[in-house]
């Protein structure tokens, strides 16, 4: 992966499909709520500059009040016929009741015009392919999510299955807990350099900084305070990975974006795995 | 842009407009609706009918469908009105009809049957009279008799 580079894969997981044992330390309450786990995973390669810069952001943000959105293939081998390559693509993001969900959207005609769906949305934070048929196993053109108004949220490029977006919001109504996860520095030398390594941070941005950016009386940015946690893998000796602990809790309607830097300035590859943990309050 | 797209989009948004759940909804769909509506000729610009002049127009029809109702239900009562009044009509006029054919049969009432002309009759009419007296075993009539049978006949 050149420098630069970065992949996120986000999934959701429902209180039925987490495993018992992974949840045997929380309170009872937080079970009674039938938490959500949302789990990121990311492979990326900071730039070759020291400098933190947001890892794979979606294509743009939708914060809305709730709309319906359109998917569309760039593609006519692409759609609902038995011989197409993608058929359908998944969202992840908040609904029109403020829950966080995946929603299958799938093409209704074989060319995959523009198709409109029923699923209100207040935020997108992520897609990927979902359902195929026998002419391939990803998409063979660029398959996005759009608004209503042409404007792209998240995509899927010609032969990859894993859309953009590593965002996300935790939905209003619900409390959200950093559940753990590991930084990991790779190489393919097999060589660590003494003098680099990886940054990441979690950045956490609540409503009440949200709401001061611009406007008149606002603080300016560089004022603003936006928090962030981070974690650094460096050096030649030691581990080469940092156990992200579990604990840390974020407020409803908290931005949480994700940023890398090369610790001096040059690229390393890392993988980055990280679970919160969703429920309702 | 491709008019044939965009026209799609223009229906596409005037349908999320008209099914919106909130005003906020709404607003944000008529947004849309106004950018791709902007982006057609203003000659190919459709007739863009919101569901509230929808609603306004519904109104006006409601407004006249209930003036209707309510002529329709004046014409009615009126016409009941009129049936009664005819009717009652035709009753009076049958009433004095038949009172009219009733005074018209009294007076066309036959005159009673002139009694008989009878030794019965008249003894009835004079009880201190006889009809007959008998003279050499013969019946002869009595001149008061003869003058009853005169009287009468020549009536």
């Amino acid at each position: 992966m050149a420098a630069g580079d970065n992949e996120c894969r986000m999934r959701l997981y429902e209180y039925r499909d987490i495993g018992g044992g992974i949840l045997g330390d929380l309170p009872e309450h937080i079970k009674a709520a039938s938490p959500q786990l949302l789990d990121i995973y990311i492979v990326a390669t900071p730039a070759d500059a020291a400098g933190f810069l947001e890892i794979d952001p979606p294509t743009s943000v939708l914060s809305s009040v709730g709309e319906v959105v359109e998917t569309i293939s760039s593609s006519a081998d692409d759609g609902n016929d038995a011989g197409d390559h993608l058929q359908g693509i998944s969202a992840i993001g908040i609904n029109g009741s403020n829950k966080m969900v995946t929603v299958q959207m799938l093409a209704t005609s074989a060319a995959w015009t523009e198709t409109l769906h029923t699923e209100i949305w207040k935020n997108i934070f992520h897609s990927f392919g979902s359902k195929w048929g026998t002419g391939d196993r990803d998409p063979a053109g660029a398959v996005d999510i759009r608004t209503v108004g042409d404007t792209v949220l998240v995509e899927l490029v010609a032969g990859d299955n894993e859309g953009n977006g590593a965002a996300f919001v935790v939905p209003h109504g619900h409390a959200c807990m950093l559940y753990g996860g590991r930084l990991t520095r790779i190489t393919t030398t097999g060589a660590w350099a003494n003098d680099e390594g990886v940054a990441i941070r979690i950045v956490y941005i609540d409503t009440i900084d949200a709401l001061s950016e611009g406007g008149a009386g606002a603080p300016a940015p560089a004022d603003r305070a936006i928090n962030w946690l981070e974690y650094i893998v460096a050096g030649q000796y030691g581990n080469q990975y940092v156990d992200i602990p579990k604990g840390f809790i974020f407020p409803e309607d908290t931005q949480i974006i994700h940023q890398d830097s090369s610790v001096v300035d040059g690229g390393e590859p890392y993988t980055l795995h990280l679970q919160y943990l969703i429920w309702k309050k | 842009m491709d008019t044939e797209y965009v026209d799609k989009k223009v229906l596409k948004c005037q349908g999320l407009v008209d099914n919106a759940t909130s005003d906020e909804q709404k607003k944000l769909y008529q947004g849309y609706l106004d950018f791709w509506t902007k982006k057609l000729p203003k000659a190919q610009r459709p007739e863009i009918i919101t569901k509230k002049e929808e609603a306004k127009a519904e109104k006006i029809l409601e407004e006249n469908a209930e003036l209707a109702r309510l002529e329709m239900i004046a014409m009615e009562k009126a016409k009941v009105e009129a049936e009664e009044l005819a009717e009652a009509k035709a009753l009076k006029i049958a009433e004095l009809e038949a009172k009219h054919r009733a005074e018209l049969a009294a007076l066309d009432e036959p005159e009673p049957e002139p009694e008989e002309l009878n030794e019965i009759n008249f003894e009835l009419l004079y009880p201190n009279k006889k009809a007959y007296r008998t003279q050499n075993g013969e019946r002869i009539e009595t001149i008061a008799y003869k003058e009853y049978l005169n009287k009468t006949e020549s009536e």
